[in-house]
């Protein structure tokens, strides 16, 4: 039959495309996951220290302290883990949206290798002491050029399939990597050109840095998750995504009011009043395209949510929509001054960060790992239940740590504003919730571990093999 | 239940070999995402509008007129926290004097001297002391070349500790206001300073001698340091204030001192 000829073909070229970036993707993803490991067990000491300075203290483990095991976790979390996941998967839908394959890998596998040569000394640099103390731009001075250059590489390497490309729709996930690749560099070098090269005042460098955090989440994190979502759900359900016309709206919200985004942290401060005011404005307007791509992707769910229970790629694609939508909210909301009073110096500052890289970009890296690696190594994943104990606890872990880090915060920074009262009693208040964060930190661990270990399995090929890759999120209907 | 495993991402129980045979030859993985027609539906368009309101009300509300030097929106006052005044104390000119003087004992002075001014065992006190609140040249020679020996103060006699020379530590501004701090704290003189030129004089005159003073070395009790006050002395009588300066400084003693505290206070 012609229509399963048809078919037949289709299988093939996808089937050469998986093969062509298979290196390359499982390289970023595989040394992402390790990072992902360190980072978590980073994270898992960083918060123990916040509430009990003395865990793990032994004068041979004085680079744990929380000074250092703080920036240190945020770089490997931010560096190591989230950028380099959303690379490998950027990779892999630009391959696959192009239609073409992948014809110099070696590129790609050259500035992988530098990349994780720059987090590796940014880390190890942070950890000696030489970190700069700056908010997700911790790794010692000499260490940003080499991302920069690596960075530079998958840029080019991205544009150079986008040239090549042999389907003439230009899919709206291709849109979000193209703007992430361009954004990156932007918030990037501007970032630490404005921060190290040429320092301003120390104002001036604070209000650099808050941008750069803002922007790193609205134009790096936001687009290449949103790229994922909108391929892996309709993927799945197997049916065209709702509406283009929302699609392009949404984008084109995101590019227009995200880059001004960050400053509103530093409202009240002792900035021009108008900084941290379009700040956080933008923050208000970045609803609109959140909302429009959240009603994009749920009118593309609806009727099929049964998938929901049989998918795990979908189940933590949607979370992670989920999440970021409550962050999203949470930051419109902190930006006026009544909520912003109790976020903006507290566990709450810290807690945000974790929602946006950890809730809502992790989880939606998860689900496209866990849909992409079956289909690179032609093999299952060995392990169902990882699977499941991965998603159930990241959700309620995230949770938890969402509802101790925010109310926490609350309750800190009240007593924080309790001018004649000592700083003791702000510690005191936060502290059961840190406590209560580090039990939370403690799952993630766990569960992260176990996603290290599928993987490698996976990657060992210990899982069942198969010829073609089929498996994964595959329907009956719609052949 | 077999239909819901075969729609599965993964099936840990079966092959997957097995569902894929099932499958027969079907495309086992939906083709490539395609975009839908459905319009930009109105109820979203209006929500996105009261968005754009409030976030445009925000930025004209807390924008302070977009101006560089405004670091607060416009009409912003400042909250009283309960139990504040809310007011920042302004201080006379001879109080922020006063104040760098306090800075200035409670880092040199302190030690010995005690906050005060009683003094302890074999040091004297400061308090209400005759050598602080009669002339001001032996108080600067103590100040700038330390004291040994015995001395009487206020009629008991010390001896059993030395003070250090303070030329090297301190300069000629922070004498001056120390000395005007312990005059007004410990001697109650307000109407008359120590001025930075009279203790540079006085270090020109003094300050070259390499070892410390015993008290009956020191210049007479009631000759002052010589030099002009300054504008903001006492404003209410400035014709108290020979501007001829020289000679005529020395006028300011106690008893002149006194007639400007009645003068001020009534």
């Amino acid at each position: 039959m012609p229509q399963d000829n048809v078919a037949q073909e289709d299988i093939q070229h996808r089937t050469a495309i998986d093969r062509s970036v298979r290196f390359p993707v499982l390289f970023f993803i595989t040394s992402a996951a390790v990072w992902l490991v360190v980072a978590v067990v980073l994270g898992f000491v960083q918060q123990m220290k916040l509430h009990s300075p003395g865990f793990l203290d032994h004068s041979s483990l004085y680079f744990l302290n929380y000074g250092r095991s703080n920036p240190a976790f945020m770089g490997a979390l931010i560096y190591g883990w989230a950028i380099q996941a959303g690379i490998g998967v950027g990779i892999w839908l630009m391959a696959r949206l192009c239609s073409a394959e992948v014809k110099n890998p070696i590129t790609l596998i050259v500035a992988g290798h530098f990349w994780n040569l720059g987090v590796l000394i940014g880390v190890l640099g942070i950890l000696t002491g030489h970190g700069t103390s700056i908010e997700w731009l911790a790794f010692p001075k000499a260490v940003w050029p080499i991302l920069c250059g690596a960075f530079s590489l998958v840029v080019i390497w991205l544009i150079t399939m986008f040239h090549r490309r042999q389907d003439k729709e230009v899919y709206i996930s291709v849109w979000y990597i193209l703007g992430a690749c361009f954004w990156f560099p932007w918030i990037f070098i501007t970032a630490n050109l404005f921060i190290h090269i040429f320092p301003g005042s120390a104002v001036a460098k604070a209000a650099t840095n808050a941008w750069f955090m803002g922007s790193m989440i609205y134009l790096f994190f936001a687009p290449i998750g949103l790229a994922s979502a909108y391929y892996i759900i309709p993927k799945i359900i197997g049916r065209p995504v709702h509406s283009a016309q929302l699609g392009y709206y949404g984008f084109w919200g995101l590019a227009v009011f995200g880059g001004w985004t960050g400053i509103q942290k530093f409202m009240g401060g002792p900035l021009p009043a108008w900084m941290p005011a379009v700040s956080g404005a933008a923050v208000i307007f970045m609803l609109i395209p959140v909302l429009i791509v959240t009603i994009n992707q749920l009118m593309t769910l609806r009727g099929n949510q049964s998938a929901l229970n049989s998918s795990p790629a979908l189940r933590f694609t949607v979370a992670g929509i989920s999440f970021f939508v409550i962050y999203c909210i949470f930051s419109a909301l902190s930006s006026f001054l009544l909520v912003g009073k109790f976020t903006q110096l507290s566990l709450t500052s810290i807690g945000t960060q974790i929602l946006a890289v950890f809730g809502f970009f992790s989880m939606i890296m998860f689900g496209a790992i866990y849909f992409i690696i079956p289909r690179l190594t032609g093999s299952e994943w060995p392990s169902l239940k990882k699977i499941n104990s991965h998603f159930i606890i990241s959700i309620y872990a995230m949770g938890t740590l969402l509802i101790m880090n925010y109310f926490g915060g609350v309750w800190q920074s009240s007593a924080y504003a309790k001018f004649d009262a000592p700083l003791e009693n702000a510690i005191a208040a936060g502290r059961p919730y840190a406590i209560g964060a580090s039990v939370a930190w403690g799952f993630i661990v766990f569960s992260t571990l176990g996603f290290l270990l599928n993987l490698i399995s996976i990657l060992l090929r210990s899982g069942r093999r198969e010829i073609v890759s089929k498996f994964v999120g595959h329907q009956e209907s719609s052949g | 239940m077999s239909e819901q495993q075969e729609n599965r991402d993964y099936d840990h129980k079966k092959s997957v070999r097995d569902s894929a045979s099932i499958a027969n030859n079907q495309t086992e993985e939906n083709s490539k995402p395609q975009q839908g027609t459905e319009p930009f539906p109105v109820w979203l368009l209006i929500i996105c509008g009261i968005i754009l309101i409030v976030g445009g009300t925000y930025v004209g509300a807390n924008s302070g007129g977009f101006e560089f030097a405004n670091n607060s929106k416009s009409g912003y006052e400042p909250g009283v926290p309960a139990g504040l005044s809310g007011k920042a104390p302004e201080l006379s000119e001879f109080e922020k004097y006063v104040n760098g003087g306090e800075a200035v004992y409670k880092a040199v002075c302190n030690g010995c001297h005690q906050a005060t001014g009683a003094g302890q065992g074999q040091i004297p006190p400061l308090l209400e002391s005759e050598w602080i609140t009669n002339g001001t040249e032996r108080f600067a020679q103590i100040v700038l070349n330390g004291i040994r020996g015995p001395i009487t103060v206020k009629g008991v006699s010390y001896g059993g500790q030395e003070m250090q020379a303070q030329k090297g530590a301190l300069n000629d501004k922070q004498i001056a206001q120390v000395m005007t701090y312990v005059r007004s704290k410990f001697g109650n003189i307000s109407e008359t300073v120590v001025t930075k030129e009279m203790v540079e004089s006085a270090r020109q005159k003094f300050g070259d001698r390499p070892t410390q003073y015993t008290a009956g070395e020191l210049s007479p009790a009631e000759t002052m340091l010589q030099g002009d006050q300054p504008d903001w002395v006492s404003p209410e009588e400035p014709e108290a204030e020979p501007e001829n300066g020289g000679e005529s400084a020395q006028i300011h003693s106690g008893q002149m001192g006194n007639e400007q505290i009645n003068s001020k206070t009534a």
